[in-house]
């Protein structure tokens, strides 16, 4: 038997080249690891290869491998607590961070040191809203969750991450 | 810096990019992807994931192997065993192995739903898809058994788009967790039966490394279709925060009303293997109390003012009474 066809490598070319920045960017966020975030990066983009969903658009597809990318975050987030394992920096580990992110830290180490504060999926929804400019509703809808939960994240983490910075002299 | 601290981060991150060695590795693991899929392989799920059909299979290899050890026992080859065969679902039977069918045992709403359970978004068909006008729903519920000489336990749910769940270990089923508690499940990570061994139940509990839990599908009628779009468009309006948990509140309600009658058109049958090789069934039924939606609402407004409260900043440190709503009976 014939094993289901998969995406064409022109689909997945294009949709790498389109979404994996985005992607990476928000399992960087969410994991605050860089290997993290390139693993979750591989692994959004094998399932998608494999996924039989229909994209009616580009934005649909982005909204789909963003769905994909909150849900491997949340398993890596859960496999670590399980595991025990040492509290991950608040800043990447400059060893390995390329060099964007050192740029990164650089530009933005007081914003990055209160988002890290956060609980990981509110660190999200910051990042979908404030980052990608998408609305409570639209997070909701890639979160899976209601919209009033979202809007619950977003203020509480605005007022945690404005507590914080004033904490750190940052505002 | 920006006078905006997020305009630093989002300035920040949208510089923040794959290294052409990591875009190397990603293209690199899609293409080994496909190369394994072309190959044949790639329908295996990954190897660190265990489908809960692979954990029956596994538990019926045990159960076989325990059933023969009880044929020998039968046969004499070994020392009786001194207590009488036994079980009980223990939410029912609470120590009592023996216990008749005929009573009732209270349920509270955290026994059923805290941490994880409850209204977990939308439904997924097979392949992931989401089913318009189809939320889920489960309940975290605990399906520990007591009993003597129990070699296996055979679960099996009797309802319309009632299913048991495993959520909880570590890679063994995906899970959508979120803040709130809720989660997340596909329809095809769902059964309508659960095997279990001896050794299987040392690990599944609602605080154990496998959470069982009961997963409903809640088709939305008009109204309830109309209390979920309200309180998903109210985000593109101005309204206060009452509103904003009023519309949500409306919506939890059509949610638990829905969940606790379809709950209660469902029967849990659990089949328990004993050593000597006999088999015994009881009949439990979970089902809301009389006055259900009264003990909802008077929760809900608790936990409503509570939220409130804490939006505004307010001392909210008092905790919201855990409500006695759905109780457990042996039917049979």
């Amino acid at each position: 038997m014939n094993p289901p066809s998969l995406r064409s490598e022109a689909f997945m070319v294009h949709a790498m080249n389109d979404w994996a920045d985005t992607v990476y960017r928000i399992a960087l966020s969410h994991t605050r690891s860089i290997s993290d975030a390139e693993d979750i990066t591989q692994d959004v983009f094998v399932r998608l290869l494999k996924s039989t969903t229909s994209f009616e658009n580009d934005e649909h597809l982005k909204a789909w491998l963003i769905s994909v990318t909150l849900n491997r975050c949340r398993e890596i987030h859960r496999m670590s607590e399980r595991r025990r394992a040492t509290p991950t920096a608040t800043v990447p580990d400059m060893n390995t961070s390329p060099p964007a992110d050192e740029y990164f830290i650089a530009k933005a180490s007081a914003v990055w040191s209160a988002l890290s504060d956060l609980p990981p999926t509110m660190r999200s929804a910051m990042h979908l809203r404030y980052v990608e400019g998408y609305s409570a509703e639209e997070i909701a809808g890639m979160a899976r969750c209601r919209p009033s939960t979202v809007r619950s994240w977003l203020f509480r983490a605005r007022k945690k991450m404005k507590a914080s910075l004033e904490g750190k002299g940052a505002l | 810096m920006n006078s905006n601290p997020m305009n630093d981060y989002r300035d920040a991150m949208r510089e923040t990019s794959l290294t052409q060695e990591q875009r190397a590795r990603l293209e690199r693991a899609v293409a080994q992807a496909r190369r394994r899929h072309e190959a044949g392989n790639a329908a295996q799920p990954a190897p660190r994931i265990v489908s809960r059909r692979t954990f029956a299979i596994g538990a019926a290899a045990a159960f076989i192997g325990l059933a023969g050890f009880g044929a020998l026992n039968a046969i004499g080859g070994l020392p009786n065993s001194p207590a009488p065969n036994a079980f009980g679902l223990k939410a029912y039977a609470l120590d009592d192995p023996t216990r008749p069918s005929g009573y009732t045992e209270v349920l509270t709403k955290n026994v059923l739903t805290r941490n994880v359970g409850g209204y977990f978004g939308a439904w997924e068909d097979e392949k992931g898809n989401v089913v318009e006008g189809v939320l889920g729903y489960a309940f975290r519920f605990d399906l520990e058994c007591i009993g003597e000489n129990v070699a296996s336990y055979s679960y099996h749910i009797e309802g319309d788009q009632a299913y048991f769940g495993l959520t909880g270990a570590e890679g063994d089923v995906p899970e959508e967790f979120f803040p709130d508690g809720s989660f997340r499940a596909k329809k095809y990570e769902c059964s309508d039966s659960l095997f279990v061994t001896k050794e299987n139940q040392e690990e599944l509990g609602p605080d154990k490394r496998r959470v069982p839990l009961i997963v409903l599908a809640l088709p939305m009628d008009k109204e309830f279709q109309a209390a979920y779009d309200l309180a998903c468009n109210l985000e593109h309006t101005d309204a206060s925060e009452y509103d904003i948990i009023e519309s949500g509140s409306a919506f939890d309600r059509f949610v638990e009303l829905n969940a606790s009658q379809k709950i209660s058109e469902s029967a849990i049958h659990v089949t328990a293997a004993y050593d000597d090789g006999t088999l015994e069934t009881k009949t439990y039924r979970i089902a809301p109390v009389e006055d259900f939606e009264e003990r909802y609402l008077a929760f809900q407004k608790q936990r409503d003012e509570r939220t409130l409260k804490e939006w505004h900043g307010e001392a909210a440190d008092y905790p919201v009474e855990d409500p006695e709503l759905y109780t457990i009976t042996q039917i049979a």
